[in-house]
């Protein structure tokens, strides 16, 4: 594994770290109002959509928030980090959805697409459109292997982290996430799913770095202000999230029994879109520590009253 | 006198082959969890198998999911995709414990509520596309990649042939 000296990305946590505070992504084209949302009246802030077929509930979610030209621009290069390296349903995206969103951001141009973080083997195989889409698979570059150490100079706890060359390197960045249990911090999906863009190391210091104990979980709040300081290092300029079928227990590995909401999110608010899904697990946004934290970071707003959510059937 | 020797020697070394490979078995068995991995018609191995025999391996395979098995007692686990006739993955899971109770706490934490009970190994049930069952200090994970009828089917036809390999004393 190759990695980049921490002294020569000093400069460049410290820009980017103050442009993630500022809300506006790195090395992006697409900062502040030409990114997002485009509908006439009133900008959609949360695009839900509910049906049984996930790749075409995906393309119309992206659709209502504008379609992914206004996220994607020729030949750009996309760093794409799916919630993927686990086996048991209900614990990762369903690959029709990441299958949906590698098409759209082909089709508007996109000259390559990274994949931030490893896939299980067989991931493509879980579904049944792996074969109609099997070019498009094959063209997907491994953007996992090169890492770097970054400072995060306005994170409470997590101060640096090492990380995925490519998360700093592509000029978008799309998170797509599942929404689902998680034993530890009992919610998982955009916010937790940034661990994949981080090495096993730094996480294991996440996890192990408050207080001493012999779970993995020891320190609940210590653990998601880190989640929600390495948040800081970027934010993603797309957002999607699987919350079709999801572990409702057993999480985050599974197997365990799931939840059926049969619904696909896309949104650039990865605060409001937790807190949103949040709900689907019977939990309280305000009861989510990292969401609270992420919020404390000026990372989004969780408040569901205020944002302007579009839920529709897929048709 | 070699000639007087040649059958007792015999005798010795044959007695020595066979102990040696009851030897080499019980080490198989107590080291090597893919002894256990299920032969069948129409289940054929996708890759190779994954081991874990310690905590780092465990979490680089499961990441927080490894959680509960290092906190009950972990010693060993392995890792086998399938497919299956109809063409679908078919995930099988074994883990050693430590001994049957930490096993019996996995499989506690696991098995949820709403989920029929089956008559494998010491303790069994069949969920909506997965079925896990433990047997002595051994818990068995067998997921399918849905909830057909067929894959149920395919997941108790996999879980009676594994149960039958664990051989264990007492509960």
């Amino acid at each position: 594994m190759k990695k980049i000296s921490r002294r020569s990305f000093l400069k460049k946590g410290l820009a980017i770290g103050a442009a993630s505070m500022c809300g506006g992504g790195i090395l992006s084209p697409f900062s502040g109002t030409a990114r997002g949302v485009v509908h006439a009246a009133k900008p959609v802030d949360l695009s839900i959509v509910r049906g049984r077929n996930y790749f075409k509930s995906t393309i119309k979610a992206v659709e209502q928030l504008g379609g992914m030209r206004k996220v994607v621009s020729r030949d750009s290069r996309v760093g794409l980090l799916v919630n993927s390296p686990f086996k048991n349903y209900g614990a990762y995206v369903n690959p029709e959805i990441t299958l949906a969103v590698v098409k759209m951001c082909f089709e508007a141009g996109a000259k390559e697409i990274w994949c931030l973080k490893e896939p299980s083997g067989g991931y493509w195989q879980r579904s049944k459109l792996a074969d109609e889409y099997a070019e498009e698979i094959k063209s997907l570059k491994e953007g996992w292997e090169d890492t770097v150490d970054f400072q995060i100079p306005q994170a409470v706890l997590l101060k640096e982290a090492t990380v995925r060359k490519k998360l700093l390197e592509c000029d978008l960045f799309i998170n797509v996430a599942i929404t689902k249990n998680h034993s530890g911090t009992h919610f998982s999906c955009l916010l937790k799913n940034m661990m994949g863009t981080s090495t096993f190391g730094t996480n294991l210091g996440m996890h192990y770095g408050g207080k001493k104990g012999l779970s993995w979980y020891p320190d609940i709040p210590f653990l998601s202000q880190c989640i929600a300081d390495l948040n800081l290092i970027r934010k993603p300029d797309l957002c999607i999230v699987d919350s079709t079928e999801f572990l409702m227990t057993n999480g985050p590995y599974g197997p365990g029994e799931l939840m059926k909401a049969q619904k696909v999110l896309a949104g650039t608010d990865r605060v409001l879109m937790d807190a949103y899904c949040s709900t689907l697990l019977n939990l309280k946004p305000e009861n989510v520590v990292m969401i609270q934290k992420a919020a404390a970071h000026n990372l989004g707003s969780p408040d569901l009253k205020k944002a302007n959510i579009v839920e529709v059937a897929a048709g | 006198m070699i000639k007087y020797l040649t059958i007792p020697l015999s005798i010795c070394l044959l007695i020595a082959a066979a102990l040696g490979t009851i030897s080499a078995q019980e080490s198989k068995s107590a080291d090597d969890l893919s002894v256990y991995l299920p032969h069948m018609d129409g289940l054929v191995p996708d890759g190779l198998p994954q081991k874990a025999d310690d905590l780092e391996s465990l979490f680089a395979k499961m990441n927080g999911g490894a959680e509960p098995y290092i906190r009950y007692g972990f010693l060993r686990a392995l890792f086998q995709t399938y497919k299956t006739g109809r063409n679908r993955l078919l995930d099988f899971e074994i883990f050693q414990m430590k001994n049957a109770k930490a096993a019996h706490q996995v499989y506690i934490l696991m098995a949820g509520r709403g989920n029929k009970k089956l008559d494998i190994g010491h303790e069994a049930v069949l969920g909506e596309y997965y079925l896990i069952f433990r047997k002595g200090g051994f818990y068995v994970t067998i997921t399918g990649s849905d909830s057909e009828e067929k894959t149920k089917d395919e997941l108790i036809a996999v879980a009676r042939a594994v149960e039958e390999k664990v051989t264990v004393n007492g509960q």
